[in-house]
């Protein structure tokens, strides 16, 4: 059966969930505050869409916020979206989850938990996002990083290119030629296409390849796919915005990096520069070239864009790749671009809404499902299940199950071990299992669990 | 487009529909009328065709906007023009174009016929033209909605192609539940009316079809004289009552049935509708008295009947209207534009719409005396989007359009003005009986070959509401 939940917001995330979320079997009910945005949704949605303030009572009783068993509040106001959770928690509304952008609620004392407010997940996407960004300058071949259990395992993004020495094999035959090094190809992206390989499937030029290892072998892998780590040690901020400033924050920690962040307001960049101890902070305009190249942008290993404007972002990167910088870093939050990014050469995007999205869908898909994770630009998901003792999965080995069409199975982790199954593996209680699947099996993938 | 879920979503249609094409076989074996073989023959053939583009058309995904105006501007279409079988092949209607007109005028829940004699007709027949109004009052789509497993497919579009009018609020957020509970309230009070009908003395068959007529707002009868041929008070006031429940926004009854026994009076469409049927049953009243061609009570009777039957777009009648005074005459003939509430199964412009567009007038008088005035134009309180507004200006030009075209259509072809006029507006309208040579006592069968398929036409057009049939005819749809 499916929940009844009120959404908050109908922007990006907002949107986004409300079209998965509807054809999941979900009752949602959504408010926004722009009428045009609420009656398009209300006509072309599987939902019911009403128009007003997020934080009106009476509009919240409208939606029925007495039967709901989760709220979603992702408006574009933290306030609107942490009072709302207050209101349905005298309703006594099971689940209510609010988005927070700003960074002063990011680390506040204890005395003001949201707990408080009646928030029971406060999710900051500016922050994972940069938490994300800070992964993929330790891993400076990847173009995606995701941790499951426990960063245990990893899953990366390489793209591969004519210096590739496995090109033109078969997976099969790379598996052999490799045997301590266990890792699974779990998707290819080839084009705008993604493939979820079967064994026969071969390596092409410029495939962004999907993997998934034990964190501890991955390096080793990069190795192999002829890539090398390098470690990138300048590094240039554009933009101080929520996803600069915190990425800043957290690279400003690392004692042996030198960090450079640009920003063009100059009361901005007077308040970060305050906040930041070993990063220089540059007063400037980020696509001013005579700034970038006097900021040293020649010898710069990696640029984070992360502007507001996500064009600039994007260009930026490009600009910076034809300088020769290592690694570049792309906030691209329009879900239509990210698939352009690997294609045109930016190394990666990362996506704040995906963050949010993500982090939602992962509390409301069963408890079952420890961490799930779109990709940007791939058709597919990373799902991290527990297996039961009485779950379908574990009846008998891999080979043997009735696996549908578009689904692999990555890793498997039990206690401390972590395990690249094989055909006569047999998943056992408890074990942790991360599956890639296209989006259309997931629910056949759910059963078996 | 996409061709081939269409086809699959029109397979899942014809099967539901053909499934119902075999119930009326039971009264069809129960009464003998050698209509039996007919019946079944034309359910099984469109099952068979249902069937097998359900087989051929295996693909998948979501219907896109433009695929769902065609698949319901199709679906009505199929499924009147394999509805009218069972006439054509009992050999009862020989003629195909007035076994398609009949049918057509069934499933929009017109009412208007070519049977020059109704009781001529087997039972089995009798009944499935009652059945077609059921089906069609509610909304054929919906229903598919309601019933079939049809997930994924977008049927929210659909839903609008099919309702398309300024739509009440959802009951539930989502489509498929809010097409469930109308069915539900629908199928309720249907059973409730055959329930009373059945006290009033009538059998199983002629209760049901009486009940199908009027709570779809349709108005085929088992009789040539429609409502009249019972000659019971009794019945005529469940008829009334029941019409006037049919013109009414169904989610005002599922509230009330939930409790909610405030709903209706806090619906300005509903007290507005409620005003119009008083007021034009007391003009009529008024007219049929000082003509003095009618005793008080039966005046009375019959105004409030014709008032209701015509204001909610059944078109049963208890009285020969066509002959009443001029007034009363005129009075009918505007009552055919206003129509049913929005959410009811009622036809033409509806309530919802004149009340808007007749606050908008208004607030435009206003604002040549302030004219920098903000006038927002509410109802229920709420203010009503410009493109809303604009939406309906244009639907009301459409559907006049429509409308003076297709009667200079009908006198081309050598009808008189009266009969042209009100036979059109009464299959726009999906009223049925019309004035002159088409009025309640009279029939569509001396109509000429090219106005029966013209009216048809206007029938398909009124109920999908203008828009839905019209946006195939515009170039950017094919492109």
């Amino acid at each position: 059966m499916g929940l009844n939940i009120v959404l908050l917001g109908l922007g990006q995330v907002g949107s986004h969930l409300a079209k998965i979320l509807s054809r999941e079997n979900h009752d949602i009910t959504a408010i926004d505050s722009d009428p045009a945005r609420a009656r398009e949704a209300d006509e072309t949605l599987d939902i019911k869409a009403l128009h007003g303030q997020g934080s009106d009572p009476h509009l919240l009783e409208e939606a029925g916020i007495e039967r709901a068993d989760m709220l979603i509040a992702v408006t574009g106001n933290d306030e609107v979206n942490v009072v709302a959770c207050g209101m349905a928690a005298r309703f006594w509304v099971k689940q209510k989850i609010a988005r927070i952008r700003n960074p002063e609620f990011f680390d506040h004392p204890p005395r003001f938990a949201f707990a408080d407010w009646g928030v029971d997940l406060a999710i900051h996407p500016e922050l994972e996002t940069a938490r994300e960004i800070v992964l993929l300058i330790k891993r400076s071949a990847a173009t995606d990083v995701l941790e499951f259990a426990d960063n245990r395992v990893q899953l990366i993004g390489i793209r591969i290119d004519a210096t590739c020495p496995l090109l033109h094999k078969t997976l099969v035959e790379v598996n052999r030629k490799f045997p301590e090094k266990v890792f699974r190809v779990v998707a290819i992206l080839r084009g705008l296409e993604t493939i979820i390989p079967g064994g026969n499937d071969i390596l092409l030029n410029r495939d962004q390849l999907f993997i998934v290892a034990a964190s501890a072998d991955i390096p080793a892998i990069i190795a192999l796919m002829g890539k090398s780590e390098e470690k990138l040690q300048q590094i240039m901020i554009l933009g101080g915005g929520r996803v600069g400033r915190a990425t800043a924050r957290l690279l400003d920690q690392e004692k042996d990096l030198a960090i450079k962040l640009i920003d063009p307001d100059a009361d901005r960049a007077l308040t970060l520069a305050d906040e930041m101890k070993n990063t220089l902070v540059i007063h400037g305009d980020g696509r001013d070239f005579n700034l970038l190249s006097t900021e040293g942008i020649l010898e710069t290993d990696a640029l984070i864009s992360v502007t507001e404007d996500e064009e600039t972002n994007i260009l930026t990167s490009l600009l910076a790749k034809h300088f020769g910088v290592t690694k570049t870093i792309a906030l691209v939050n329009r879900r239509e671009y990210m698939s352009l990014m690997a294609p045109i050469g930016v190394n990666a995007a990362v996506n704040t809404n995906l963050v949010t999205s993500n982090a939602i869908l992962r509390l409301i898909r069963r408890k079952d499902v420890v961490s799930l994770a779109t990709l940007p630009g791939l058709d597919a998901q990373a799902v991290e299940y527990v297996a039961h003792a009485d779950s379908r999965i574990t009846r008998k080995p891999l080979t043997k199950v009735d696996f549908p069409h578009g689904v692999i199975v990555g890793a498997i982790t039990r206690g401390d071990q972590v395990i690249i199954p094989v055909g006569d593996t047999r998943i056992q209680a408890d074990d942790h299992v991360i599956i890639f699947s296209l989006p259309q099996a997931l629910t056949d993938v759910d059963k078996l669990f | 487009m996409n061709t081939g879920i269409i086809g699959r979503v029109l397979g899942f249609i014809l099967l539901f529909v053909g499934m119902f094409m075999a119930v009326p076989a039971l009264f069809a074996f129960h009464y003998g009328g050698g209509d039996l073989v007919p019946i079944l023959v034309s359910s099984a053939l469109t099952v068979a065709i249902g069937g097998s583009l359900i087989l051929v058309f295996r693909a998948r995904g979501e219907l896109m906007l433009r695929d769902s105006f065609a698949v319901v501007t199709l679906g009505w279409l199929i499924i009147s023009a394999l509805g009218a079988l069972p006439f054509v092949i009992s050999g009862h209607i020989p003629s195909y174009t007035d076994a398609f007109f009949e049918s057509m005028s069934g499933f929009t829940t017109t009412g208007a016929s070519i049977l020059v004699r109704v009781e001529d007709l087997p039972r089995g027949l009798l009944f499935w033209r009652s059945l077609t109004h059921w089906l069609g009052g509610m909304g054929i789509i919906v229903l598919s909605l309601a019933i079939l497993p049809m997930t994924g497919i977008g049927g929210t579009q659909l839903y609008k192609a099919e309702i398309p009018g300024p739509a009440p609020d959802k009951i539930t957020p989502r489509i498929r539940q809010t097409a469930k509970t109308l069915w539900k309230v629908y199928l309720l009070l249907t059973l409730l009316e055959t329930l009373l009908l059945l006290i009033g003395g009538l059998d199983l068959h002629e209760s049901l079809c009486q009940s199908f007529g009027s709570m779809a707002t349709g108005g085929f009868s088992t009789r040539t004289a429609s409502i009249a041929g019972f000659g019971s008070v009794f019945v005529e006031a469940v008829v009334i009552v029941f019409m006037f429940l049919a013109g009414m926004n169904f989610t005002l009854h599922y509230h009330f049935l939930k409790g909610k026994t405030s709903a209706f009076w806090h619906s300005e469409e509903f007290r507005f509708y409620l005003g119009i049927i008083a007021v034009f049953t007391l003009l009529l009243t008024a007219d049929n008295l000082l003509a003095g061609t009618m005793r008080a009570g039966g005046a009375v009777r019959h105004s409030i009947f014709q008032a209701v039957s015509i204001t909610t777009t059944t078109g049963f009648a208890t009285s020969d209207f066509s002959i009443w005074p001029a007034t009363a005459r005129f009075v009918l003939l505007f009552m055919m534009f206003i129509g049913g509430c929005a959410g009811s199964t009622g036809g033409s412009i509806k309530v919802i719409r004149v009340l808007i567009i007749l606050k908008q007038g208004l607030a435009e008088l206003r604002k040549l005396l302030h004219p920098r005035a903000v006038i927002p134009v509410r109802v229920d309180g709420r203010t009503v989007h410009q493109d809303v507004v604009v939406n309906i200006l244009g639907f009301l030009f459409l559907y006049f359009g429509l409308l003076f075209l297709s009667t200079l259509a009908m006198t081309l072809m050598g009808l008189d003005i009266l009969t042209a006029f009100s036979s059109v507006a009464a299959s726009i309208g999906n009223i049925g009986p019309g004035l002159g040579a088409v009025g309640p006592a009279a029939n569509y069968q001396h109509i000429p070959l090219a106005g029966k398929w013209l009216l048809s036409f206007c029938m398909l057009a009124g109920r999908l509401e203008i828009y839905t049939v019209f946006v195939l005819f515009t170039r950017d749809f094919w492109e």
